[in-house]
């Protein structure tokens, strides 16, 4: 597979104390572990499982996932902006790889 | 075993019946969670015998039949997510899938909202339910069908 590229989708603009949606998406397969290849061999699961934002640090929103989670997770969430700041999202999939990207937030 | 099942209330029947879908699960030799009393079991093991609320919780569904491969849903819990008082996780279930576990979210004030939009798989059409925790210990839960004209390629 490509390797997975998380997209990152902000307000154009906020101020200080807003909460804002930051909407988010991966590039996955979500291998749910119950499907069978051509030769009838069980495809190995892998699946991103867990997902988690922190805005300078903090902890915002994290989550678990199970292989019900669609092909491509996407996920929008809430921030409450209480200043500049770096806000920087991790993905982890189940072959123990990770996925990073990060927004620099600058509130009007 | 069958202690636990006759106290879910299953006649004879169903316990034989639920027996062989752990027999299958097993033969497959793959990795399945096996529940003893299905979604409700679990569901139930979150609510762990509080008392939910039945209104604090919003749950956007899509209006018309979708594909189960991907079933845009849109959770927003009624909390003013301050320190004193917030969503502490919000856990979200299908019912009617082999896993009736999907996702749980977990949440800090600086959220500003309890508020998430995911795409989940559904196998067939069933209930989503979704349970909120809060962080002075009561819980929510609500509980809406969606209709599904394509079911999920993959069985979950």
């Amino acid at each position: 597979m490509a390797d997975p590229t998380p997209r990152v989708k902000l307000p154009r603009s906020f101020a200080v104390g807003e909460v804002i949606e930051v909407k988010t998406m991966i590039t996955h397969p979500m291998e749910s572990g119950r499907r069978k290849d051509p030769e009838g061999n069980t495809i190995r699961r892998n699946i991103i499982h867990r997902f988690s934002a922190t805005f300078n640090g903090a902890p915002v929103v994290a989550a678990d996932w199970a292989p019900a989670i669609a092909a491509n997770p996407f996920l929008a969430f809430h921030l409450k902006v209480d200043g500049p700041g770096e806000l920087l999202m991790t993905w982890e999939d189940d072959s123990g790889q990770t996925y990073q990207t990060s927004r620099t937030l600058t509130p009007a | 075993m069958s202690r636990q099942i006759t106290a879910h209330g299953m006649s004879r029947r169903q316990a034989l019946r639920a027996l062989a879908v752990v027999g299958v699960a097993v033969a497959a030799g793959t990795p399945v969670r096996v529940h003893a009393a299905g979604a409700d079991g679990v569901i139930g093991a979150v609510v762990g015998g509080r008392q939910p609320d039945a209104g604090r919780i919003a749950l956007g569904l899509p209006a018309d039949p979708a594909n189960g491969n991907t079933v845009p849903v849109e959770v927003a819990v009624d909390s003013p997510m301050s320190a004193d008082h917030h969503v502490t996780a919000l856990h979200l279930f299908a019912d009617g899938n082999r896993a009736p576990e999907v996702a749980v979210f977990h949440f800090s004030p600086r959220a500003g909202q309890a508020r998430v939009e995911t795409r989940v798989r559904l196998v067939k059409s069933q209930d989503i339910v979704a349970v909120a925790e809060f962080s002075d210990g009561s819980v929510a839960l609500t509980r809406r069908r969606v209709e599904v004209s394509t079911d999920a390629s993959c069985d979950i």
